[in-house]
């Protein structure tokens, strides 16, 4: 079974490489964000450094902002089936308030928007989503 | 000379290329329609000065322009048309009274990607319409025969609570992803009842009234600067300093 971090680490890798996205990061630093999975092993930290998107195991202590939430909410996010700002109606903040939340998880716009193209062109990071996505029941 | 502006300067393709889809012409299907209020061209709010937003604005997550009016009914009129990370178009309209009238605030806002649109249309009351009934009548019911044409857009509301409270009963919002062409005609449609409504608008007598209408109108421009994700999503995209302009500018 797949797990959200080795989605995640291959959504981060695809989009590091795409001049389009690579430019929209250019100028962001320091935004760390902890994802707490109810039903997924382990957490995931994403965090930006010097414009790339680095994801890494476990709940980061200097995340500004912590998640909980089900894998299938940010699957549903990255094929593009739920719109990327209702996450938050599917969230709960572990660490972090709203308006923590609405700064920092901004600044992953790129990262989202660029797994969702991923998602709708490159075959394998497809499968990976959509394989663990019917794992969740979705 | 006259200061009149006739002309935005741009149209829904001229500022920036979208990536997968063709954005819809919100500025120049809009603008004709709130050019006849003779608007002015407004460069400065509470010290603010807008003009860095007024040329074409240009950062990584985000490029567009933004425009501000007013008249002497109107205290600000602002236009935004932005790209978001290349895959939003965002668009909005928001109009308030000057301090001498109680007509309700313009709210439309035009969120389009390549496959959703997201979209607020209000003419929000500026008092509470239960207690002022007359005003609801006055200003908010001659809107109805469109709201019930175009009801079919209306979805599932804000999830915020304190925006819920703010709007007006014909207020429409949600993301009618597949009607693009009729959510536009639609916001069309309450922009020329609001344009109308600001031609027949008289100054407000009564000292008291005036009053109550200056106190809320400021408590919800208050609550949309402090409040509203928008203003979030500009100071992080635009940067603190021209964020904080475009938010001033529009609340």
């Amino acid at each position: 079974m797949l797990s959200m971090l080795e989605i995640m680490k291959k959504g981060a890798e695809l989009v590091n490489k795409d001049e389009e996205f690579k430019a929209q990061m250019v100028e962001l630093e320091g935004d760390i964000i902890f994802w707490r999975f109810e039903d997924d092993q382990p957490a995931v930290t994403s965090r930006l450094d010097k414009g790339v998107i680095v994801v890494e195991e476990g709940e980061h202590p200097g995340s500004q902002v912590g998640m909980k939430l089900k894998a299938k909410v940010l699957l549903d996010v990255i094929d593009n089936s739920l719109e990327a700002k209702m996450m938050y109606t599917y969230t709960e903040l572990v660490k972090g308030d709203m308006e923590l939340a609405r700064h920092h998880v901004f600044a992953l716009v790129p990262y989202i928007f660029g797994m969702q193209d991923y998602y709708d062109s490159h075959e394998e990071f497809q499968k990976m989503v959509s394989a663990r996505k019917k794992e969740c029941g979705g | 000379m006259s200061d009149i502006i006739t002309d935005i300067g741009f149209d829904s393709k001229s500022l920036w290329q979208t990536k997968g889809f063709e954005p819809n012409p919100f500025p120049e299907s809009t603008w004709p329609l709130l050019k006849e209020l003779n608007l002015k061209k407004l460069t400065q709010i509470e010290g603010e000065d807008l003009t860095p937003i007024q040329g074409m604005v240009k950062q990584p997550m985000a490029e567009g322009t933004f425009r501000h009016f007013y008249t002497e009914k109107i205290e600000k009129l602002a236009l935004m048309w932005l790209l978001i990370s290349k895959s939003i178009a965002g668009g909005s309209w928001v109009g308030w009274p000057n301090d001498d009238y109680d007509f309700p605030a313009l709210i439309i806002a035009w969120e389009e990607s390549k496959k959703r649109l997201h979209i607020i249309i209000d003419v929000m009351p500026i008092v509470d319409v239960v207690e002022y009934e007359w005003y609801r009548e006055k200003y908010q019911d001659g809107i109805e025969p469109v709201y019930n044409e175009y009801k079919d857009l209306i979805g599932v509301n804000s999830t915020y609570r304190w925006f819920r409270a703010m709007q007006g009963p014909y207020h429409i919002f949600d993301s009618p992803s597949e009607k693009r062409e009729r959510a536009l005609k639609c916001e069309m449609e309450y922009i020329k009842y609001w344009v109308e409504l600001v031609w027949k608008a008289e100054p407000v007598k009564d000292e008291q009234y005036r009053q109550y209408v200056n106190r809320r109108k400021r408590l919800m421009m208050t609550q949309l600067r402090q409040r509203d994700p928008l203003g979030s999503v500009l100071m992080r995209t635009l940067g603190p300093e021209l964020g904080k302009k475009s938010v001033v500018g529009y609340t």
